[in-house]
């Protein structure tokens, strides 16, 4: 009896632990399944999460799928001494691999924003709430999904298409789709958001994506579907489906060429920009590690990550807007700084040009500088690798002066808020002019140069014709979208990579005599090599390993 | 006793000198395969294995359970305070069900007993030294080799001038030796009280440790106070009950920079700068006035991390004789608090340039730092309910220990965090002083839990046939509801064949021979959490915001984190074992053996090799591997005393090599990266004829494009004449060992007491590449003074690199380098002073001794200046401790 009235104790003690439940532990930190498809603010927030596709100023030591400024490093514009993401040591040196593309490749990023905007799009109609806010998160992220196929297409060239999204159980086998079905995916896709976009009025917030913005990029798309790499025939009808996307963007009479002062392009919000990415100076991963941080001379403590070349500075004309090659130009290489091309000053820092304010920069200050906002880039000065925070100097002695504030304390205060361009009015032009050229109307290619050339100051119009006209526009292109992206993208789809980056960089060796007087001595910094595969991005191994998918040529 | 089941003794433990618990379980129970990574003052415990690796995806580490609740920290306890250390390592863990499979760890503290009050004290002054320190380069031979990487880097008149020496201005500095100093003072105290009477026994110690920290005038320090008070108390005839009570405040003093960065900054600093400029003045660095001589210093403000833990637990024992003879009730319940508080302060430093042109100072601080405090609390709250019907009782020759057992435990994390920066001045480290713009609040919660039921029979018929039998049905709430409960069952069977007449009768040089086989079926929880469900949690990394608006609002997103694996459940192991207990000459020498059977099924791992990239899917673990892992464990123990002299010799060894049954691998991988029928833990390499030495083996051999005479000579595996990273060979030694040893020697006489702990391992492998530290890195001398240069093109190592070569800065079996080592762990020399000198003053027992912890060490690693007990590659971490120590015992 004793015995069962404690096994009673025993038994209801043990009960009355355990009712309380001690394993239903829901997580604390997390949403379900159904709370974010049943409530369209928390749609947005996913969806907001897929906008990380879009290249961003926001640092992130190279490693993240952002490679905004890494882009221009890994052609003959920039030089990145500190070989973030194997830059030097793999891409520019002719050496990439299916192994050992490392953070440049953007396959598994790019997918993994696939996927996630695959869930969204499969879930998103059944959202019930405020039909225009649906349709405008639709078109947001119909567009994210189709820039990623942008940028995969751009480096991969045709890639398995993926348009549901997977689950642990599900098949895995997907096909390479070919260029062109790629092409058409992304173009219909973009079509589409531009439609939801537009009907809805589209996100009116700075940053969001807008239906203008949608049509730009099928704009670039479409450029270079009918660029040599990808049209070796010249079929006449891609570039006039380039044009037609260009006129398209122009003819919605909505942006304007910023007629102010030409650096503010890049810093202050203007009605040129068709789509921004922004990124807020109060989140960067420490308070200095801004854009300014990463792109300023050494001897502000800034660490010249992203240095322009000397074939950059080159390509910028003079002030009467002949190239510096140009007997007519009036061009002395020892006096390399003198009427150049109004961008020039705009976009590049070079020995002895005044950069920031001289009430926060004392340090700098000396009898030779006395304000200290001269840059030093001449040997044994504050740039130079004898100047200070020597880890960081300029090796081609340039850094770049577009983007940047010039105005506040860098080293004092927090960084800038920054936004990076997704596309301006000025690359409109500059692919209207092309697809025109290409289609033989070359008054019209020279009008939309005249007007981007007049905006910096140039003021007589171009004559140039034929392959002096396509010169021109390449050239123009080079110079007004440097350091934006676009040209290791350029230089492929003309197909001139095998020369233009099988060249040397150079950099400048300035040496100051005691007397002031400098001289200039034109170096070759590093040899870069380009091989035939390299018009393409490997297909990561392990990728191949899984699936078996065909391998881009050269990389077998 | 009839499982496989070691402990060491808290009298051996207190040998070591080392202040972290787990370091001094090292070489002293067969079984554990423990290594020290770091000596690192509050960061310096060892890993630890229970007879090596079983999993692939999910927690290796073994289930600790302090007093009867898991989960508890027993590194930072009063090393004094520990009754012993006992670890289950085969079946006789299964009781601890679904979270034993990677073995159990039980500490036992003290508590009183009965007797006259006694009073123990405890002190020890010692001496913290780095085991090794890599020598590298001085300034000239750093510009020769940088220059040999990267030519015209430095003008031959500068190198000439730091070669030459002679000008003050071109000095060299050892950066490494600089930051860390040679030795580090640390200081134990301890007291305890314990006694008792017929009704009240009761333990209570305090402890206070200070460990300095080998980084030269550096605010780095660790300080550890434990307080504990163990109380039972019989209330009546049939009922005792215990309140034990624990608490300790763990006091973490560190730079504001890491650990790791410092010392990549003091490994990548050009040596050619110096500490101090002429006028004394610290120098910047090379940027933002990161010189690590000052980093380690207070001056960028400091990261103070206090941890206090509290452990009370109270119990009860009713024995019901009244119901019938060997029947009970006990039980008890803890609520354990870990309350984490840190707090960090950044500020801006004096560090300045130095113009050689025209000899003027400035200083940098502006750019080094802004002034910013965060603040960081984690609140841990535990509880754990354990209730237990027991019988216990013998019929004539018949044994019965039963019982029948419920326990639920459960955990509840919060974290609150807060920054600001620009603060108004850095004279008040106050978080209000800062500025509300680009303030951040925010936290984390989350938390768990745990029920079983538990219960065993054990028997024994006349103490030569014993068996026992034991269950958990275990809940988990890391499973699906309807999946998430699971039955653990094992047995275990002994014979004492001594006790058998035959035996006795015919065989007497054996006193006593047992034999023991064990199997247990066991399971393993150790995943992320909640996998089952699909979940959507804010982004949190900075670097994945998203912002909109003319004022670049922060927009909250949301991530999927990873897709969801309904079907998720535990991880098994068959865990089979069969051994011996033998003693000898009289009970003078014990040898134990024991061979292990692992099969450990539903492996929870990811199929991160075989799906696609292209599914963009982030992966769930599921249960997909199996392995089997086999091995001995084995301890001889011989005690004897020759007159006054008292001696013993120990040897325990532990041999665990794994099998991978599956493993998620590539459809398309190459045979010769399978780990699948290998150990689970390898290399993954490129192998290598050495290096390149004539231009003939250049071009007579396939190569990367580009190579030159002084690269690493790469095979070509897969014969494709060329070489990718498919010609990547799995190599079966990992820096945990296989095989590890100790050898435990003591010896008494008259008061002098000795006593020796060797510990080794062997098959085990660990990467040195300190190149693969970054671009400026500054090379050890012998990978200098070895390298290929056009003027020795027969050189032992590469031509000169760094991180960013493709060549040799490579994992490459050239690299891969033996860890075994023998070392002297542990060494003890005392002296008891005779009673009479001291028990006038009252003192009962005075004892004085010497100990030095990891004083020797033969190895393969200290010619490249690391010590063998590294997983770091580049070997830029807290290098591991040596101490030597001196204190004293005194009982009142």
């Amino acid at each position: 009896m004793k015995l069962k009235i404690l096994a009673g104790i025993f038994l209801s003690n043990t009960i009355l632990f355990s009712c309380s439940k001690v394993l239903d532990k829901a997580p604390l930190d997390s949403y379900t399944d159904q709370s974010v498809w049943s409530d369209l603010k928390l749609a947005e927030a996913f969806a907001n999460n897929i906008y990380n596709v879009l290249p961003t100023c926001t640092y992130d030591w190279g490693k993240s799928i952002n490679r905004s400024f890494l882009l221009s490093c890994a052609v003959d514009e920039g030089y990145n001494k500190f070989d973030y993401a194997g830059i030097r040591s793999v891409i520019t040196k002719g050496i990439l691999s299916p192994d050992n593309a490392g953070d440049f490749d953007i396959w598994a990023k790019n997918y993994s924003h696939i996927q996630n905007a695959n869930i969204f799009l499969s879930k998103i109609d059944a959202i019930p709430g405020d039909e225009a806010f649906r349709k405008r998160l639709k078109g947001e992220v119909t567009f994210l999904r189709a820039y990623a196929y942008f940028q995969l297409v751009s480096d991969y060239g045709g890639v398995p298409l993926i348009k549901t999204p997977f689950e642990l159980n599900s098949d895995f086998k997907v096909p390479r789709s070919s260029f062109e079905e790629t092409v058409k995916f992304i173009v219909s896709e973009l079509d589409l958001a531009a439609g939801l976009l537009t009907a809805t009025g589209g996100g009116t917030a700075t940053g969001r994506i807008t239906g203008p913005l949608a049509l730009a990029i099928k704009s670039r798309m479409l450029l270079y579907a009918a660029s040599p790499q990808w049209n070796p025939t010249n079929d006449q009808a891609k570039w006039a489906a380039a044009s037609a996307a260009a006129k398209a963007v122009l003819d919605l009479n909505k942006f304007s060429l910023y007629s102010g002062n030409y650096a503010d392009i890049f810093t202050t919000f203007n009605p040129e920009l068709i789509g921004v990415r922004l990124s807020n100076k109060q989140y960067n991963w420490s308070a200095f590690a801004g854009v300014e941080m990463m792109n300023y001379p050494s001897g502000y403590h800034g660490w010249a990550a992203f240095a322009p070349t000397q074939n950059l500075v080159d390509a910028f004309g003079t002030a009467n807007g002949k190239y510096i090659s140009d007997a007519a130009s009036g061009y002395d290489p020892q006096r390399p700084y003198q009427n150049r091309d109004a961008r020039f000053y705009a976009n590049i820092v070079f020995d002895g040009r005044s950069l920031g304010n001289p009430a926060y920069v004392d340090w700098r200050k000396s009898s030779n500088n006395p304000d200290g906002t001269l840059a030093e880039f001449f040997e044994g000065g504050l740039d130079s690798p004898q100047g200070i925070d020597t880890w960081n100097n300029s090796e081609t002695r340039y850094t770049f002066r577009k983007y940047m504030d010039t105005t506040y304390d860098f080293n004092a205060t927090t960084q800038t808020n920054k936004f990076w361009i997704l596309s301006r009015l000025s690359e409109i032009y500059l692919n209207y002019a092309e697809a025109e050229f290409y289609l033989g109307h070359e008054a019209t290619a020279r009008q939309y140069l005249n007007l981007l050339r007049n905006r910096a100051g140039i003021g007589v119009g171009l004559t140039e014709s034929g392959t002096d006209l396509e010169k021109r526009i390449r050239n123009e292109r080079q110079v007004e979208l440097c350091f934006e992206g676009h040209r290791y993208y350029d230089v492929r789809r003309w197909k001139v990579a095998d020369v233009t980056q099988n060249l040397p960089i150079g950099q400048v060796i300035i040496t100051r005599a005691q007397n002031g007087t400098k001289t200039y001595q034109y170096k070759d910094l590093e040899q870069r090599y380009f091989k035939p595969g390299n018009y393409l991005l490997p297909i990561p191994r392990t990728e191949i390993e899984r699936t078996g998918l065909p391998q881009n040529p050269g990389y077998n | 006793m009839t499982g496989a089941v070691a402990s060491v003794k808290g009298s051996d433990i207190v040998q070591s000198s080392s202040a972290n618990i787990s370091n001094a379980i090292a070489g002293r129970i067969p079984g554990v395969i423990a290594n020290n990574r770091s000596g690192r003052p509050g960061d310096d415990a060892s890993t630890i294995l229970i007879r090596g690796f079983n999993s692939f995806g999910g927690g290796t580490s073994p289930l600790v359970v302090v007093d009867g609740v898991p989960d508890r920290d027993f590194t930072r306890i009063n090393p004094a305070d520990i009754e012993n250390i006992t670890v289950l390592k085969d079946a006789s863990a299964a009781i601890y069900g679904v979270r034993s499979a990677n073995g159990v760890i039980l500490v036992t503290t003290k508590r009183g007993k009965t007797g006259k009050p006694t009073i123990q004290y405890d002190g020890s002054l010692g001496v913290q030294q780095l085991t090794r320190l890599p020598e590298v380069v001085n300034a000239w031979q750093y510009m020769t080799y940088y220059n040999e990487i990267k030519p015209n880097t430095y003008t031959q008149a500068d190198i000439d001038k730091y070669k030459a020496g002679n000008d003050p201005s071109y000095t060299s500095t050892d950066w490494i030796h600089e930051v860390f100093r040679k030795n580090a003072p640390q200081t134990a105290h301890s007291v305890s009280v314990s006694g008792g009477g017929d009704n009240i026994k009761y333990y209570f110690s305090g402890q206070y440790l200070d460990q300095s920290s080998n980084f030269s005038n550096s605010i780095e320090h660790y300080k550890q106070f434990n307080i504990r008070s163990n109380i039972d108390a019989r209330v009546s005839k049939n009922l005792k009950v215990n309140l034990d009570l624990a608490a300790r405040r763990e006091d973490r003093v560190y730079p504001t920079y890491g650990v790791n960065s410092i010392l990549h900054e003091a490994r990548s600093l050009y040596p050619f700068i110096p500490v101090r400029w002429p006028n004394g003045s610290l120098s910047a660095g090379v940027s933002n006035g990161r010189n690590p001589v000052i980093l380690v210093t207070g001056d960028p403000g400091y990261d103070k991390i206090k941890n206090y833990a509290l452990t009370p637990l109270a119990g009860f024992d009713w024995q019901l004789p009244f119901v019938t003879p060997g029947l009970s009730v006990s039980g008890y319940a803890s609520y354990d608090i870990n309350l984490r508080n840190e707090k960090i302060f950044n500020k801006p430093w004096d560090a300045f340039s130095f113009n050689r042109t025209t000899g003027e100072y400035a200083n940098q601080k502006t750019s080094t730092a802004i002034t910013s405090i965060t603040q960081d609390d984690r609140l841990t709250y535990a509880s754990t309910y354990f209730i237990k019907l027991a019988y216990d009782r013998q019929f004539g020759a018949h044994n019965i220990n039963a019982f029948a057992a419920y326990e639920q435990t459960s955990s509840n994390y919060s974290q609150t965090y807060a920054y600001r920066k620009d603060l108004l001045s850095d004279q008040i480290d106050q978080i209000f002083t800062g500025n509300a713009e680009g303030q951040l609040a925010t936290g984390a919660s989350a938390q768990d839990g745990r029920a079983s039921y538990l219960g065993r029979l054990a028997y024994n018929f006349d103490n030569r046939y014993l068996a026992e039998l034991s269950f958990r049905y275990n809940g988990s709430f890391n499973f699906p509801s309807n999946n998430r409960w699971g039955l653990f069952p094992a047995v275990t069977a002994g014979w004492r064949i001594s006790e058998e007449k035959f035996f006795k009768n015919n065989i007497n040089f054996i006193n006593q021979l047992k034999v023991r086989a064990s199997w247990g079926l066991m399971g393993s929880d150790a995943v992320a959490q909640y996998l089952f469900l699909t979940r959507y949690q804010l982004v949190s990394n900075k670097n994945y915001y998203t912002y909109f608006g003319n004022d670049y609002a922060l927009a909250p997103s949301l991530i999927l984190s990873s897709t969801p694996n309904p079907d998720i459940t535990w991880e098994k192991q068959d865990t089979r074992n069969i051994g011996f207990d033998v003693t000898f000459l009289e009970g003078k020498l014990n040898i134990t053996a024991d061979y292990f059977r692992y099969l450990r099924k539903d492996i929870l791992a990811q199929r991160s090799a075989s799906i696609p990239l292209y599914t963009g899917m982030s992966l769930p673990a599921e249960n997909i591997g199996k392995s089997l892992n086999r091995g001995i464990d084995f301890s001889a123990v011989y005690n004897n005393r020759k007159g006054a002299l008292q001696y013993n010799i120990g040897v325990n060894l532990t041999y665990a090599k794994s099998k991978v049954l599956f493993r998620d691998e590539a459809a398309n991988v190459p045979a010769w990266q399978r780990s699948e029928g290998h150990p689970i833990d390898s290399w993954l390499v490129y192998e290598t004829n050495g290096i390149y030495h004539t231009k003939e083996e250049l071009d007579g051999s396939v190569h990367l494009p580009g190579a030159r005479i002084g690269d690493l000579w790469i095979k070509d595996t897969d014969g494709n004449k060329s070489i990718t990273s498919n010609d990547r060979v799995r190599k079966f030694e990992s820096a945990t060992p296989k095989l590890v040893y100790g050898l435990n020697l003591g010896a008494a006489y008259k008061g002098i007491g000795v006593n020796i702990l060797l510990s080794g391992q062997a098959m085990a492998k660990q990467m040195i590449l300190s190149q693969m530290q970054g671009s400026l890195i500054a090379p050890p001398k012998w990978l200098y003074d070895g390298r290929s240069t056009t003027d020795n093109p027969q050189a032992q190592y590469p031509r000169a690199f760094n991180s960013n070569d493709s060549y040799n800065s490579i994992y490459a079996d050239f690299w891969l380098k033996s860890a075994a080592f023998l070392r002297l762990k542990s060494v003890e020399v005392s002296y008891s002073l005779p009673v009479q000198v001291y028990s006038r003053f009252g003192i009962s027992s005075l004892r004085v001794y010497a100990s030095g912890y990891n004083l020797l060490s033969f190895d393969n690693t200290k010619q490249y200046g690391i010590d063998p007990e590294t997983n770091n590659i580049t070997g830029v971490n807290y290098p591991q401790s040596r101490i030597f120590r001196a204190g004293v015992n005194v009982g009142l």
